[in-house]
């Protein structure tokens, strides 16, 4: 009799033992799928992301509107400005048109700034020489060549990385250098950097 | 035998919770009295840092805003911080969200957070700060 307990007591035991075993599992596996903030701070690992590239448009565009150079240039007028590029120095790779078009997109927002865009020059000439050498188009509604407007002003940056790590922590260190150049005069009218530093430790705790 | 469900209970418990505190404090500058704008979702992280100044000003048609936050904890804090921007009528701007930023707080010490109106018709903001997560975030209503 005292046999007999004993093992249903076992037997209840392990039972509950597999089943908290199998519930553990399945909550450890659990894919969830969710929408996040695509502005949040993201720190899932130490390369360049969205809360960089994020960070780094927002503050060199504050920069610029803020800076005594667009209360000079801004009178009456709107600057054009044409982006050449962010050099990518670091050893990731970066996508940096991805920094130069939120930066222009921030300015052109501001109400401020015009932009030319050099990435679809091909794609205009097509276009007027179609409007202007094809005979289905009205000769009278065709864009004339000759018409567009000289930039005035290159922006033009660099993005450079000093990364450094041993056993316990890594760390990288983000310089970005954002320049706007006047193309008659060719002399820099402004100019400002950012830095951002982010640091990977080992957690002593936590599983 | 009696002990094994609690301390089950408790693995389950400690596996599970992972959702991070996003609760913040934020600020409007819809009145110069910026304490009775001042609201505190998070009491936690308002009793480690104060929001001691809001100063605002005009620069180049923009409206350009410092907030100043004073650390009331003797170690560095990791939080982050957003500026929302409204119109005179109230209006969010929107696709003008600024992303949220990080900043760490040294132990007992003043910042600055600086923020810039994205055009002309930003005429007031919210701040709103929290501490950043390291861990991954799920929104739910």
């Amino acid at each position: 009799m005292m046999n007999m307990t004993h093992k249903r007591h076992s037997l209840v035991a392990l039972s509950l033992l597999s089943c908290s075993t199998l519930i553990l599992a399945g909550c450890a596996n659990k894919a969830v799928v969710s929408y996040g903030d695509a502005q949040a701070v993201e720190t899932t690992d130490i390369n360049f992301g969205s809360t960089d590239l994020q960070t780094v448009a927002s503050q060199m565009t504050d920069s610029l509107l803020s800076s005594a150079f667009i209360k000079t240039a801004t009178v009456n007028t709107r600057p054009l400005v044409f982006v050449e590029r962010i050099k990518n120095k670091t050893s990731e790779h970066i996508d940096t048109e991805s920094i130069t078009d939120s930066i222009s997109t921030q300015l052109l927002r501001s109400g401020q700034f015009r932009f030319v865009d050099m990435t679809r020059v091909e794609a205009v000439r097509e276009q007027l020489n179609y409007q202007n050498n094809d005979p289905l188009v009205n000769p009278a509604t065709a864009v004339q060549f000759g018409q567009q407007l000289g930039a005035q002003y290159m922006l033009y940056g660099n993005l450079s990385s000093i990364v450094k790590s041993n056993a316990d922590k890594s760390d990288v260190y983000y310089k970005f250098t954002i320049s706007l150049l006047d193309l008659q005069t060719g002399t820099v009218e402004w100019r400002d950097e950012t830095q951002i530093r982010k640091t990977k430790e080992k957690s002593t705790f936590g599983w | 035998m009696k002990y094994l469900i609690p301390i089950v209970g408790m693995l389950l418990l400690s596996a599970c919770s992972s959702q991070p505190d996003t609760s913040a404090i934020s600020v409007t500058n819809q009145n110069t009295q910026f304490n009775q704008q001042l609201k505190v979702n998070n009491p936690d992280l308002a009793k480690k840092i104060v929001i001691t100044d809001v100063k605002t000003r005009q620069t180049n048609q923009l409206t350009d805003v410092v907030v100043t936050l004073s650390s009331q904890y003797k170690k560095s804090q990791k939080l982050q911080y957003q500026f929302n921007w409204y119109d005179s009528d109230g209006f969010i701007i929107k696709g003008e969200h600024s992303p949220w930023q990080a900043i760490t707080l040294f132990g007992f010490s003043n910042t600055q957070i600086p923020g810039l109106a994205p055009n002309p018709q930003a005429t007031t903001f919210s701040l709103s700060v929290r501490k950043v997560s390291t861990k991954p975030q799920t929104f739910t209503n």
